[in-house]
């Protein structure tokens, strides 16, 4: 540690009040580690600022002390992200909690760090409007879920949670506040469009460019009506080829398949076979309407599709889901699927995954070499699938428990998942919300013009590298 | 049997994936609640003290050597009102044993003499007297106006209604005359339960009385065991159930509400609009949530609901030692609650628990706090 504690503990003081500000050895241990198998690492100290402007203050004492700055929202990522490579000030925005504005004839909400994604679905709720849930713990940030390119659901023919991104305010390394999008050119958050995409200089940056204190985002109002349809296939190849054609209807709101072992509740840990007599791949469409024939035409459309898929010998037949894994697709946010319930009861703790995008017809490959990697390695190849705008973007991952009890049970499984991401690599596929050990593999690969611009915002924006460093890997 | 150790515990502990659906309190619906649901995480902010992923945090700290019992490590440990909200959200396999996680790690800490003098205090005065108050056992009867005596009913009052909330008994002991049920009380010689002890993890302490408390219930013959204390509710049904007191499985143990449900049959309407506050003990952790509930309707109250109510009511803030070592705090969280149900713009906000009533008076709301049995009282 190259900079003085006690001077900037202090400081923390003089700005927030010694209330908010800790060095406790149990606070630091408490933010520490997540979910997944990155390495435990302690902050130096945590702190939690309640306005834009202790922020700012903030990072110009970082600045000044060149000391480290994670932000942090609710640590629920599964990626590592907000444990300190080096150490530093956690700042936990958690008390900037408010639901600034919603409108409702523009559809869009803006939000400060700490809204849960469980306080945002009751406000909007009672407007009639939804956003794009995860399946995360409703407790997560809904804009640190945005910011890092996190899936939603239902809303998933718009895109990822980063397409529903209409403004925003950010406060950057050095202090200064900054507003992008029309928030920047006119005080109104409604779109990103048609100026210059510097907000693309914070979106998927991990926390390395700056604190983001205010996001627009897009919501959608709730259909009145809703369906999910749901199939089985033998094998992946068959089921990609239903998705790639029905998908490219872009009338599903959500459009996924997964494999046997992820339809287990809970994934079975260590791996078990499947039984002989069960498909190995399921998919739901959750499909909805304004009216009854909005969602029937969309029901002929899926119909369609399958029709074709079996006329050209597909496995995919309809299969029955049970009721309540049906209302969990469109029940969100869940504290059922979205609490890891269903990923790591009785495993032990951990969860971690390869979460790429993986281009959709690519995704037979890389799943039979999935398979093969985690059936070696005693995990089970619980992968899911998802279509995202149609066909335009693939996400593949595998939900991958394990014991955090046993260093060599957590070692197999990061080891799995790295392996699995190499052939995620191979294939076309990028990670998304990657630990430092997935960059690892990115950067290997990676157009050296691509790296060498990332390294230059990066210093344009943080040049004394105070905000999370180590994180993005560059620097 | 008996009290779980830390280190039976740490499979459990594991089993805890730090998701964090602890922290806040959310349902579906629709339409959709979202409130918060931990008074110390509200108070403190922290993630070292929000919701059991704090709890569970502390635990592998302590099992695997990560920390000492720092000051904040301590603080969190008992400033938590172990009110089971958290426990009530946790979708894991370390759902059933939260609160005995942290009791067991209370424990630890009473071991390592890192505990709230307060609580010290409870335990020396229940040891000696035999009730956490340190009042003469005799004053456990200055409720009642005659000694009750006789009958198949023992009525188990509870050291907090007999010697803090005296109004509590007192209507208890009109409405069994009401109805003519003849019942028995163990007055001087009603041994607390314990809990005050377990929950502050105060174990040996508990041990001494415990059998104790059991012989006492036991020696008079009496099977039918009735209780208006949620606390002692939940106690001697699920901490005692652990342990192999003699006479103790052939005693049938309820709540007043559960009692009195099919007994009741009022004489008059009580007309009143009340809010129900579900007590930790006889709601999340007893899962008696429709009875007390049932019982209201049956007197004609007009019954509205908190939003948080049934497993996500969010707690008085007395419980789990609080009241005693952070009487700021507990009142801190009480004034919450209250501020919650005077929204409604009811007339009474009743419960089913004197500690509640106690502290949810403390907050000095601009509308009557009740027991329920008060209630019932009124419309015999």
């Amino acid at each position: 540690m190259s900079w003085d504690k006690e001077r900037v503990y202090k400081k923390l003081v003089d700005i927030l009040g010694d209330e908010w500000v800790s060095d406790d050895e149990f606070v630091r241990f408490a933010y520490s580690y997540d979910l997944s198998f990155v390495e435990p690492k302690m902050p130096d100290i945590v702190a939690l600022p309640e306005t834009v402007e202790e922020i700012q203050e903030i990072l110009k004492m970082a600045n000044e002390e060149k000391v480290p700055v994670v932000p942090f929202t609710a640590g629920t990522n599964i990626g590592g992200l907000c444990i300190p490579e080096k150490g530093g000030i956690i700042l936990d925005l958690k008390r900037m909690n408010r639901i600034i504005e919603i409108n409702e004839e523009m559809r869009y909400a803006v939000i400060e760090p700490g809204v849960s994604h469980a306080q945002l679905a009751e406000a909007l709720y009672r407007k009639g409007l939804q956003f794009g849930w995860p399946v995360g713990p409703p407790s997560a940030s809904v804009l640190a879920c945005a910011i890092n390119h996190g899936i939603g659901h239902l809303t998933g023919r718009y895109g990822l949670n980063s397409q529903m991104i209409t403004s925003m305010e950010v406060v950057l390394p050095t202090g200064e506040l900054v507003r992008l999008g029309s928030a920047g050119i006119t005080g109104s958050w409604h779109a990103l469009y048609p100026v210059p995409r510097l907000d693309g200089m914070f979106i998927g940056m991990l926390g390395t460019t700056g604190i983001v204190t205010k996001l627009g985002i897009n919501v959608w109002a709730i259909p009145d009506y809703r369906d999910v349809l749901t199939v089985s296939a033998e094998n992946i190849e068959d089921m990609t080829s239903y998705m790639i054609r029905w998908g490219r209807y872009e009338a599903a709101d959500d459009l996924t398949a997964v494999s046997w072992w992820l339809a287990q509740i809970p994934i079975p840990y260590p791996y078990r076979p499947k039984p002989d007599d069960e498909p190995e791949w399921f998919s739901y469409s959750v499909i909805s309407g304004y009216t009854e024939k909005e969602l029937e035409a969309k029901r002929e459309m899926w119909e369609m599709a399958l029709r074709e898929e079996q006329e050209n010998g597909s496995s995919v037949k309809e299969y029955e889901y049970p009721e309540e894994a049906k209302r969990a697709r469109t029940q969100l946010p869940s504290q059922i699927v979205g609490s890891t319930k269903n990923y790591a009861k009785s495993a032990g703790g951990g969860i971690s995954w390869p979460g790429t995008f993986t281009p959709a017809p690519k995704w037979p490959e890389a799943f039979n070499r999935w398979k093969e990697i985690y059936i070696r390695r005693g995990l089970s190849p619980s992968v899911r699938v998802t279509l995202y705008r149609g066909t335009h973007y693939g996400m593949l991952r595998a939900m991958t428990p394990f014991d955090k009890r046993d260093p060599e049970k957590i070692r197999n499984a990061k080891e799995a998942i790295v392996e699995a991401l190499q052939v995620a690599l191979d294939v076309g596929g990028i990670p998304y919300k990657p630990p430092i050990e997935f960059l690892e593999e990115v950067y290997k690969r990676a157009d050296p013009g691509y790296v060498e611009l990332v390294k230059r915002v990066k210093d344009m924006l943080d040049p004394n590298n105070i905000m999370n460093p180590g994180k993005l890997l560059v620097r | 049997m008996g009290f779980k150790k830390l280190e039976e515990l740490k499979d459990a502990v594991y089993m805890c994936t730090y998701c964090g659906t602890c922290k806040v309190a959310y349902t579906y619906g629709p339409p959709p609640l979202f409130a918060p649901i931990c008074p110390q995480g509200e108070r403190f902010k922290f993630d070292a003290y929000l919701g059991s992923r704090s709890k569970s945090a502390m635990a592998k700290a302590i099992l695997t050597g990560a920390t000492g019992w720092t000051d904040t490590l301590v603080n969190s440990l008992f400033t938590c009102n172990v009110c089971g909200g958290c426990e009530y959200q946790c979708q894991t396999d370390f759902k059933p044993e939260i609160l005995h996680t942290i009791e067991a790690l209370r424990y630890e800490a009473v071991k390592a003499g890192r505990f709230p003098k307060e609580h010290g205090r409870i335990a020396e005065n229940v040891l000696k007297y035999r009730n956490p108050y340190g009042e003469d056992p005799e004053r456990k009867e200055d409720w009642a106006d005659s000694k009750y005596e006789g009958g198949e009913l023992l009525y188990f009052v509870g050291c907090t209604a007999a010697l803090r909330r005296p109004e509590i008994p007192k209507a208890a002991a009109e409405v069994f005359k009401a109805l003519g049920i003849e019942f028995t009380i163990l007055g001087k010689d009603e041994v607390c339960c314990g809990s005050p002890l377990i929950r502050t993890g105060q174990w040996d302490a508990a041990e001494q009385i415990m059998g104790e408390t059991i012989d006492r219930i036991v020696e008079t013959g009496i099977t039918d065991v009735v209780t208006t204390c949620a606390g002692c509710y939940k106690t001697l049904t699920r901490d005692y159930a652990s342990f192999d007191f003699k006479g103790y499985d052939k005693l049938k143990f309820q709540h007043i509400t559960q009692y009195l449900l099919d007994k009741i049959n009022p004489s008059s309407s009580l007309g009143m609009k009340v809010t129900y506050h579900d007590p930790c003990h006889l709601g999340r952790q007893a899962e008696v949530y429709e009875e007390p509930r049932e019982i209201l309707r049956k007197i004609g109250a007009e019954l509205i609901e908190m939003p948080r109510n049934r497993g996500n009511a969010y707690c008085c803030g007395a419980g789990g030692g609080v009241k005693g070592a952070f009487p700021d705090l507990a009142l801190e969280t009480s004034k919450k609650r209250v501020e919650e149900a005077e929204s409604l713009g009811i007339e009474a906000i009743v419960t089913a628990c004197p500690f509640c009533v106690r502290n949810l008076q403390d907050a000095e709301p601009s509308v009557p706090v009740y027991d329920i049995i008060e209630l019932v009282r009124k419309t015999l």
